[in-house]
């Protein structure tokens, strides 16, 4: 080992030994505190009555269950979120990026007005426009707008038509998993996709025609019946949906742009068609560009998802990082709970993206 | 002739019977959103000069912003004192004009180090209690002032941070390169809303005296930790575009690490990084908004309050549509500059292998 070798190491040592010196004292001064607040360590607080309601939950909840149930409670929640928008904002993007890529200059422009417009302002101005305008814009329960005789919008939300257990829904499910057979089965053999794209059609329109639906109704001040999604719940998915939309139009667009003309032109040259060049040889390459930064705008909406906090929609950062962090004083654990799921969340999409990456690509 | 420049125009416009149709479609939801908006807005609106009390139902009541334009530039700043922010503002001016003379331009470090001491003799005028200002309490700060304060600190932090993460991550110590991947990774997997939080409730645990660092000091180093994260994943990704090549050349030259670093790696890595700088500027003066959520009112946070007040229900939209304008005007005036810095730096550049 050469003399300069050896001070770079002893420096080293010494910057570790300082670092790991404040780590400890700064875990020593959080016992401290914490002890002097009469706060036990750990996650025994999991377990007791957590003595608030929640607004909107997927699981049943009420004020004697416990925290540890509100944590999932509010997970699903924020998991429901990140879902829906991400499904709207795909859709958003794609027509918005379609738009953008047209030679028509009114369409362009419409196209890049919204994107310029959405991304050049904060999605918290967004949303809490949003949240005020809409609640200001709704009418109270009374004077309900009913919506073609099934679904019905006022200030407490918007109630959708749900459907009663029973056979039909079923049938819907099994229409369903065969429809996701059909895309996974019938890109290799073409005569049992057209079967299972039957059977799952038949089996749809059975589930659809089977069902009974429970119907909102008004009755006096309150509606009955059907599903409920709060206000808070639907400008939180439109918000965040028309705002991931924007960059997610732009990632569809660059992902277009990166294929080259001479793709097109070659496929031309095949003589295959506009539409047969487009889904055989342009999209699989543009999909290819676009998967990995699609991914990481839907983590971005993932974590995104937390502004509920804004307007108060019961998702992981309101009733776990604020309500139970204020009711439990268990900062630590609750911060590092709600920071985990995140944290999963996106650690898992960049693994997932960095093996498509490397090449373990599906479609091989 | 009329005949020809109808179909030069069909063709630029509408080429074919769809893009037709989608453009009619378009010019009639354009016509019929459009005028009842400028009837709000502008038709029969009251204007900002007007008396509150003409506004009616019909249109905009400007006169609301107008009353609160100062809260919504100053927050609660008493008005005597305001004058020490507009110092503060010309001298953070006369700083980035003076970035117009190349000799400071080229010196990099004295450029930083002196914008760093503008903004520390920024909060300290603002806060006062130093040459016999009086003491403007924190919780008083507000506003646009607020959002320009925090944004800049948080960018300015952010550079020197970001390149040390990022050069850590490519340090040969193990233990170096994995506590620098951790910070980033893991700031950049959570929320900003997660790292507010963590920095407003658990950073005054984890300090020796008790409750001495106030709230508004407390989002500042959590808007830093999330500014920095980004920061050096935007240098990280440019320094790896660097071909070992020139690191190597230096080397041979008989440089050292630094001076390696300094004179040959690092302004080719500022050269390629600087558009996605830009775009990490513009999102931190966008999220800087959420400091709102936990008590800190910055412009969006004075809006907030004003379209919560009682008295102005009802007039949400004029003052979002005021701060839209204002976070729209600045966000994509930096993104416009962005994109011609792109443009020249692309010039210079030689063909990127």
């Amino acid at each position: 080992m050469r003399p300069s070798d050896r001070r770079a190491l002893s420096i080293q040592v010494a910057i570790y030994l300082v670092l790991a010196g404040l780590a400890l004292a700064a875990c020593l001064f959080a016992i401290d505190a914490l002890r002097a607040r009469g706060i036990q360590a750990g996650f025994g607080f999991l377990w007791n009555t957590a003595g608030f309601d929640i607004g909107f939950t997927l699981v049943p909840f009420d004020a004697t269950s416990s925290y540890g149930r509100a944590f999932l409670a509010a997970l699903l929640n924020t998991l429901l979120v990140s879902a829906l928008a991400i499904v709207l904002a795909t859709a958003i993007g794609l027509v918005v990026a379609a738009m953008r890529l047209q030679p028509v200059p009114a369409i362009r422009s419409a196209g890049t007005i919204y994107v310029e417009a959405v991304r050049n302002t904060p999605m918290l101005l967004q949303l809490l426009a949003l949240y005020f305008l809409l609640l200001g814009a709704l009418p109270p329960p009374r004077q309900s707008i009913i919506l073609g005789g099934v679904a019905l919008i006022n200030n407490r939300g918007l109630f959708l038509p749900a459907p009663l257990p029973g056979a039909g829904p079923a049938l819907a499910g099994l229409g369903l998993l065969a429809a996701l057979l059909t895309s996974w089965l019938g890109r290799r053999n073409g005569r049992i996709g057209a079967a299972l794209g039957l059977a799952a059609a038949a089996l749809l329109a059975a589930g659809a025609w089977s069902t009974t639906w429970d119907v909102p109704v008004l009755r006096g001040l309150n509606v009955r019946g059907g599903i409920a999604l709060v206000p808070e719940l639907v400008v939180l998915v439109i918000a965040l949906s028309v705002y991931t939309g924007a960059f997610v139009a732009e990632t569809f667009r660059s992902g277009f742009l990166s294929v080259a003309p001479g793709q097109w032109e070659a496929g031309t040259a095949l003589g295959l068609g506009r539409s047969l060049t487009f889904r055989k040889v342009v999209l699989p390459q543009a999909v290819r560009a676009c998967l990995p930064p699609l991914a990481n705008q839907y983590v971005n909406a993932i974590k995104a998802s937390s502004l509920a906090a804004a307007v108060g929609f019961p998702d992981l950062m309101q009733v776990f990082g604020k309500t139970t962090l204020n009711q439990t004083g268990q900062a630590v654990e609750v911060i590092a709970m709600t920071m985990a799921v995140y944290l999963a969340i996106s650690l898992a999409v960049a693994g997932a993206v960095h093996w498509y990456e490397a090449g373990g690509r599906m479609d091989r | 002739m009329a005949a020809a420049l109808a179909v030069a125009l069909r063709r630029r416009v509408a080429p074919d019977r769809i893009s037709l149709l989608v453009l009619l479609l378009g010019v009639l939801a354009l016509a019929l959103a459009l005028p009842p908006v400028i009837r709000w807005a502008v038709l029969e609106a009251t204007l900002p000069w007007e008396a509150p009390a003409a506004c009616d139902r019909r249109g905009a009541c400007w006169p609301f912003v107008a009353e609160r334009l100062p809260q919504f530039l100053y927050g609660y700043y008493p008005a005597p004192e305001r004058w020490r922010l507009h110092l503060v503002g010309a001298l953070l001016m006369g700083w980035a004009m003076l970035l117009a003379v190349p000799w400071l331009r080229r010196r990099i470090f004295l450029a930083g180090a002196s914008l760093a001491a503008l903004i520390g003799a920024g909060y300290a005028l603002a806060a006062g209690g130093v040459a016999g200002l009086p003491r403007v309490e924190a919780g008083l700060w507000g506003g646009m002032f607020v959002t320009l304060l925090l944004s800049l600190t948080a960018m300015a932090a952010s550079l020197p941070a970001g390149i040390a993460l990022a050069l850590a991550r490519q340090a040969k110590s193990p233990v170096l390169r994995g506590l620098a991947g951790a910070f980033v990774e893991i700031v950049r997997g959570v929320p900003l809303l997660a790292i507010l939080f963590l920095a407003v409730v658990l950073l005054p645990l984890f300090l020796p005296w008790d409750g001495g660092i106030g709230l508004f000091a407390r989002v500042v180093v959590g808007l830093c930790l999330y500014a920095s994260a980004y920061m050096a994943e935007a240098v990280r990704g440019a320094l790896q575009s660097i071909p070992p090549g020139q690191g190597e050349a230096a080397a041979a030259l008989g440089l050292g690490y630094w001076r390696s670093m300094r004179l040959i790696v690092l302004p080719q890595v500022a050269r390629r990084a600087l558009p996605n700088i830009i775009n990490i500027f513009i999102q931190i003066l966008k999220d800087t908004t959420l400091v709102l959520i936990v008590g800190v009112y910055d412009l969006l946070g004075m809006v907030h309050l004003a379209v919560s007040d009682p008295k102005w229900m009802g007039h949400a939209a004029e003052a979002f549509a005021f701060a839209g304008g204002v976070y729209f005007t600045i966000c994509f005036a930096i993104s416009r500059l962005s994109r011609r810095i792109e443009r020249i730096l692309g010039q210079g550049e030689g063909n990127p292998a």
